[in-house]
């Protein structure tokens, strides 16, 4: 994917009008660099939007302010994706719990016993370093049964349907809203060789059509796992909750302790995952 | 002993929504921060105020560990909340799409103030009325 960076350097007199300008046209935000008497702004955007109109929109914008005209400055760059998504040499081959390894597929294998779980170098995210996605690890391996059917909503880079996927489930659907993930994870899937059991598509859970599964994954905020709750009771039987900052245990307790049994609470570095059970499905 | 700082990376984007696209991605990325990491930090503190654009200050390391403070909400943000629309004017010197009364902005400078380039509050003023101007939102003395 190639992306059109647009760099506009103004002052810092002028910060909060420009600002206020492009934030309207590019709701996705910016950065802002600070250079010696002045600031860039730093835009990314689709390679089709073209440099004229960003002109237009700021110099009509500012045209009307009664201090006269105001100081910017447009440039642009193209940028492949690639370039942002340095190698992140830092990660080393984590082991989880009793039965897993996360290692970087560029990297020797270390796994001995273990089930390797493959991750693509280059790629930042989801990658097994994150408390969050290690907690869910943690839960899958004991969770999992063979023959199991799983599905992992917001699955990122695909790390827990690939595992659930290894430690036997017999289908995995694993769904993300975001583009880019999704390209990540059919990655990953592909490296780990486990393509024919994982389903993967990008779409959100509100227009997801679910089949029932045994296991639900949500890594994802404790708002969203709230919203989603009364659907996901629906479809799933057991439940692997994180995302949830190790503050918010007590309301997020109380708000599972009527239709769920909490079975483990698994805590690390400040954020906690929860397994549970719907309270209909003793077994 | 403290450890190394080796940026200061400032973004501003909407609150609980963060994702490796850009801006993140780019900003991060080249400093070998993990951005999954932040995205998750970031969400989790910031979706109370979805809807929201909350700036962030993200301080890196040199062992590529960072810790990130939030900012208040840019001063546009405010302006359209306390004006009560939800997008300025396309031409701001024809069309006026909003009023806010001078109170109103002397709130939002005083709350701006901390984070805003001011030496005092009536420069933070002049600041937030020119925002305001080029939204094409009228500033009246009462409401």
């Amino acid at each position: 994917m190639k992306w059109r960076e647009f760099l506009v350097t103004t002052n810092y007199a002028n910060l909060e009008i420009v600002t206020a300008i492009l934030l309207e046209s590019f709701p996705q935000g910016f950065q802002i660099e600070e250079a010696e008497n002045n600031v860039i702004i730093k835009i990314y955007t689709s390679p089709s939007y073209p440099l004229s109109c960003l002109k237009n929109l700021l110099r009509k914008r500012t045209s009307c302010l009664k201090n006269g005209s105001i100081f910017f400055e447009v440039k642009e760059n193209f940028i492949e994706e690639n370039d942002f998504v340095k190698e992140q040499t830092f990660f080393k081959p984590i082991k989880i719990g009793e039965k897993l390894l996360v290692k970087l597929s560029s990297k020797g294998y270390f796994g001995g016993k273990r089930i390797v779980i493959e991750m693509k170098p280059g790629i930042a995210f989801g990658t097994g370093t994150h408390p969050t996605t290690q907690g869910c690890l943690l839960a899958l391996e004991s969770l999992v049964k063979k023959g199991d059917r799983v599905l992992d909503v917001g699955t990122g880079s695909g790390i827990l349907a690939i595992a659930a996927a290894k430690l036997g489930a017999s289908k995995v659907w694993a769904i993300d809203s975001d583009e880019l993930s999704v390209k990540v994870a059919g990655e990953n899937i592909y490296l780990n060789q486990v393509a024919q059991k994982i389903f993967l598509k990008n779409i959100s859970f509100e227009k997801f059509i679910c089949p029932q599964v045994d296991i639900l994954i949500a890594n994802l905020t404790k708002e969203d796992i709230f919203r989603m709750l009364s659907r996901f009771k629906k479809i799933g039987k057991s439940f692997i909750f994180s995302g949830i900052l190790t503050s918010s245990k007590k309301e997020f307790e109380e708000k599972l302790s009527r239709e769920f049994n909490i079975i483990r609470l698994i805590s690390r570095e400040g954020w906690l995952t929860v397994v549970c059970r719907r309270k209909d499905e003793l077994t | 002993m403290a450890k190394k700082v080796v940026a200061v990376i400032k973004l501003q984007i909407p609150a609980g929504e963060a994702t490796p696209a850009p801006p993140v991605g780019p900003a991060l990325g080249q400093h070998g921060v993990n951005i999954m990491e932040f995205c998750k930090a970031y969400n989790a503190q910031t979706i109370s105020e979805k809807g929201m654009i909350v700036p962030v200050e993200i301080t890196v390391f040199e062992d590529r560990s960072f810790t990130f403070i939030t900012k208040t909400p840019p001063a546009s943000i405010l302006l359209k909340k306390a004006a009560g629309i939800e997008k300025g004017s396309s031409e701001p010197n024809r069309e006026k799409v909003g009023k806010v009364t001078k109170e109103q902005v002397r709130e939002i400078a005083k709350i701006k103030m901390r984070d805003l380039n001011a030496l005092d509050i009536e420069s933070a003023i002049k600041i937030i009325e020119g925002t305001a101007q080029s939204m094409g939102i009228e500033i009246v003395d009462k409401s």
